[in-house]
């Protein structure tokens, strides 16, 4: 074989619209009839499938080729013949007769079951496996889409699509059909950050699996979509079945505090809580302020700061907006409540006083 | 130079080399630059001489010591690696793309270099080490989803580049050691213009950041990490009114009136605000603080904020000159019909899905967003759009609607996922994308697919560049479709289509006038591999295995992955071992590297 000539000749060599736009409404025809059978990893049935399906039509196309349309050449520039176009025209159609096409295979009638042998997939699920899982929930979900590829021996290919259809005479949609053996679901490993994020149809297991690089997202926003749904749940207060966890962020504190709502049964409870927790950031003011002078760390210290006009405690509801606390229920409390905060009475103007009476005829 | 009569034609007078050079180093367009190397060869060494900016697309297409011998100073340098599905986890990690031969061979020959420009490579610290104390006068390292690098590789440049001006890691994955690599920048050191570490997941020192904006004047590009919390943000706008780029941190924290007048300020004293993009996780009572800024947008990159779609209506409203926006789902039909009254100088969008591993999440994004989108912005030039459904109907309006489209890239998120009207596949509407849209130059298919959208895109895909297929076409006469008729056909990457041997044989010529093809889980045997390999040897055909092992393999299996690119340097010395060059040696049995 001649060596190829790089670049200039592409063009001369490449002239086949003419040939192909003619023939396209064959080839697209014929293609659908004629469909590949040697699908990776289709299993049984794809082999009685296809047979029934290469023996009608590779008597015809048989027929159609010569030998010098068998000879296997690489397309090269300047090596392209006459006879060349018209085997391009039926390459769709002769897509099957891979035996005469190839010299390097050994002959394959239509029985697909050699090849499957021969294909490295050990660790790969079956694509009817996948498929299964995958075309099972589509179909329940969407009913009036066509039939998936289901393994029954018995059909044609061209007639896989809902039974409807029986007529030869293959549409386009059932094209769908035939490509679906090769939309290769047959790789799915989970992809770990979003595989929980939803729960699946419970008879469609396999609906979880993914497809690798399916969608395809960069890792960089499937990680930073991930944080950021983490962080949503967080603020809605969804963590967990035993637990409510929500942030309480005090004024002049260099970090904010969570607590589980859950815990407390009634705001007395939950406000010695807090008293705890944020005990060290007061301390410093509460002698800066010098209102006793006393050195002694006492919770009783940080309750009359809290109680007296120091702080009062907020929190922010559904609705976005931030409420005093002890208004409501504690039940309805926990419901409505997102995230706490320990406020400076400077701020909550016109709530100061009325917070303080509250406390101290609560306590 | 001195005086020369010229006399056109004349064959005793040359042009002299001087004055030839010149006036090629007024072509700046690498293809220009090629084209003008191949006229002669008087043509060939002046550009030799005079080329200073260089862009490889293959890093295996070409070696260093090959641009090294031909080129004899190089200041800038534009290098890429991995095929792009590698984005997509597609590409085995360890398959290759290392830039520290070429880094080291760089250091060798050209120690004035200034840019380097590297994306998707394997980047060590080493190499960053290298590249801080080799190149003097180093000026522009731009990472672009690149990996294998840590902060200390940061350190390293931010202590020995004195003349740095752009530190951009876009979208690299960084081992964050959390040292204060910020600090290593020297005090003396005041020439930063661009940083963009957004990718950074720790917390970076925060007063080193500090200082080092305050001593920057010529700061106009800043792209904090998520890490830098709202009232950081506010600091370091005060300090950087100069400002054109900014990407947020975390743009939330519970509502304080004292911080959300702080930050309005700020952002209103920033006049020459143009480009802004982080936003992540964002609290709706902060988002007005930035509409001061909104009007002078050129460029809104929302792709990580979960605002919904009142909010981001209101923020869009007021974003009159917006060219390019990036967004998430969130913004729904209605937000984009907004966009469509409001943006008429949009030039870009791209819509990204914000649960996509929900098969029906609540969201009411459908295919007539982007129809309105289509129509209401004259000079939209680029989509990307992640939906759910879509219909010819709607790409037949979009492409009657916009011909000016450059770059479609349709992602329905559902394989083989049909017109949700006809249920039929979606051939007709993206042939009415190629057919009027004549300049196209990047597509990608989605949906339901059949051969049928292949003629189409080889008839009139002239100008085409770039495709990515998925899922889609039924036979060889696909494949054979576009390689034969897209002219232009630059790179092609195929996954999980039913493409085999013979239409990648017939037009194995072709695949020399690309820079690759990508092909993954279709149906190319390995005999046909072999085949291509030992006839074609300007040709490197990687065939890579990853799940299975690479011994034993025999002429009729399928290959998983297959990478086939031109080369002048021949196979490729550093592949590993799931990697295998076919050559003219190559066999059934894999030979170790």
């Amino acid at each position: 074989m001649s060596p190829p000539h790089l670049g200039v000749g592409v063009e001369g060599g490449r002239d086949v619209t003419l040939p192909l736009a003619a023939a396209g409404e064959a080839m697209v025809g014929n293609s659908l009839e004629l469909k590949e059978h040697n699908y990776m990893g289709l299993s049984d049935c794809s082999s009685s499938v296809g047979s029934s399906a290469i023996s009608s039509a590779s008597d015809e196309t048989r027929s159609r080729l010569n030998l010098k349309a068998t000879e296997l050449r690489l397309g090269l520039p300047g090596s392209q013949s006459p006879e060349r176009d018209s085997k391009i025209s039926k390459l769709s159609s002769s897509n099957l007769d891979e035996k005469l096409l190839f010299p390097l295979h050994p002959f394959r009638d239509a029985n697909n079951c050699s090849l499957q042998k021969n294909i490295v997939s050990g660790s790969k699920r079956g694509f009817s496996d996948a498929m299964n899982g995958f075309s099972e929930s589509k179909f329940l979900a969407n009913p009036d889409v066509d039939v998936m590829l289901s393994p029954r021996p018995s059909s044609n290919l061209g007639l896989k699509s809902c039974s409807v259809k029986e007529s030869p005479v293959a549409q386009p949609v059932k094209m769908k059909d035939l490509a679906f053996p090769c939309a290769a679901l047959e790789r799915t490993r989970a992809i770990k950050e979003a595989s929980s994020k939803h729960v699946p149809p419970a008879n469609a297991p396999a609906a979880k699996a993914q497809v690798v690089g399916w969608p395809p997202i960069r890792s960089f926003r499937k990680n930073s979509l991930a944080t950021t749904s983490k962080n949503n749940d967080e603020v809605d207060g969804k963590a967990g079945p035993g637990a409510l966890f929500i942030k309480v962020s005090m004024d002049g504190a260099p970090y904010l505090r969570k607590v589980d709502l859950k815990a407390y049964a009634a705001y007395q409870e939950l406000s010695s809580a807090l008293e705890t927790m944020f005990t060290c950031f007061t301390i410093g003011q509460y002698t800066s302020h010098g209102t006793t002078g006393r050195e002694k760390l006492s919770e009783n210290k940080l309750k009359d700061l809290l109680t007296g006009s120091e702080y009062v405690l907020t929190y922010e509801d559904k609705d976005g907006d931030w409420m005093l606390v002890g208004d409501v229920p504690w039940e309805m409390f926990i419901d409505t409540c997102k995230r706490m905060r320990i406020m400076k009475s400077s701020e909550a103007i016109g709530l100061a006083p009325r917070a303080a009476e509250k406390r101290r005829t609560r306590n | 130079m001195s005086a020369v009569k010229f006399r056109a034609f004349s064959p005793e007078v040359t042009f002299p080399e001087e004055a030839l050079e010149q006036v090629i180093s007024f072509i700046d367009s690498h293809g220009d630059r090629n084209s003008v190397s191949l006229v002669c060869k008087a043509w060939y060494e002046a550009d030799r001489w005079c080329r200073r900016r260089l862009f490889i697309g293959n890093c295996y297409a070409v070696s260093p010591q090959i641009v090294t011998r031909r080129f004899r100073d190089i200041r800038s340098l534009t290098i890429k690696g991995k095929p792009h599905f590698a984005d997509y986890n597609l590409v085995p990690q360890g398959w290759g793309a290392h830039a520290l031969p070429w880094i080291a061979a760089m250091a060798e020959a050209y120690p004035a270099l200034e840019e380097l420009r590297l994306k998707r490579m394997v980047v060590t610290d080493e190499a960053l080490e290298l590249i801080g104390k080799r190149f003097v006068n180093f000026r522009v390292l731009v990472l672009c989803c690149c990996d294998g690098f840590s902060t200390d590789g940061l350190a390293s440049i931010a202590a020995h580049c004195r003349n740095l001006r752009v530190l951009d890691i876009f979208e690299s994955e960084v081992a964050d050691l959390r040292g204060n690599w910020i600090s290593h920048f020297p005090d003396s050191y005041t020439s930063l213009e661009s940083l963009n570490i957004s990718c950074l997941e720790s917390e970076l020192t925060f007063a080193a950041l500090e200082r080092l904006v305050d001593r920057c004047p010529k700061l106009t590009t800043l792209r904090v990490n998520r890490s830098v919390p709202l009232e950081k943000l506010a600091i370091l706008l005060d300090k950087a009114p100069q400002m054109t780029d900014l990407g947020t941190g975390m743009f939330m924290t519970e509502p304080r009136p004292e911080l959300y007048t702080m930050l309005a300020g700020a952002f209103s004293r920033c006049k020459e605000l143009k480009s802004l993009s982080g936003l992540w996780d964002v609290a709706p009572f902060y988002l007005p603080a930035i509409f001061p800024v909104c009007s002078g947008l050129t460029s809104l990159n929302l792709s990580y904020a979960p605002i919904h779609s009142p909010d981001l209506i209101k923020l869009l409203g007021n974003c009159k000159n917006l060219q390019r926006l990036w967004v998430l789902d969130y913004i729904e039909d209605r937000g984009l019909e907004v966009l469509a009254s409001s943006c008429k100088d949009l030039q870009e969008l791209r819509v990204f899905p914000s649960e996509p591993y929900d098969p029906d999440p609540n969201i009411a994004l459908t295919e007539q967003g982007l129809v309105s989108v289509a129509v209401g912005c004259p000079k939209l030039q680029s989509v990307l759009y992640f939906c759910r459904r879509m219909s010819n109907q709607a790409l037949v309006t979009i492409a009657r609607a916009r011909p000016t489209l450059t770059r479609f890239r349709l992602c329905i998120i559902q394989p083989h996922c049909p017109d949700h009207i006809t249920q039929g596949p979606l051939d007709d509407g993206f042939g009415a994308i190629v057919e009027h849209c004549k300049d196209l130059k990047r597509l990608s298919l989605s949906g339901l697919i059949t051969d049928q959208v292949f003629q189409h895109i080889g008839a009139h895909g002239k100008k085409l560049e770039m495709l990515s297929l998925a899922f889609a076409g039924n036979s060889d006469a696909g494949l054979h479709f576009v390689l034969s008729g897209c002219k232009n056909l630059k790179k092609l990457e195929i996954r999980d289509c039913p493409f085999g041997d013979r239409a990648l044989l017939l037009n194995a010529a072709k695949l020399e006038t690309m820079r690759s093809l990508w092909m993954s889980s279709c149906r190319v045997s390995y005999g046909a591999c072999q085949l291509l390999g030992r006839k074609m040897p300007r040709l490197n055909v990687e065939v890579i295995h990853e799940n299975s092992s690479p011994g034993h393999t025999s002429e009729e299996c399928t290959v998983e992955h297959l990478y086939i690119y031109r080369t002048v340097a021949g196979p490729r010395l550093d592949a590993p071992e799931f990697v295998c060059t076919m050559n003219e040696n190559s066999t059934t049995v894999h030979q170790p590297q």
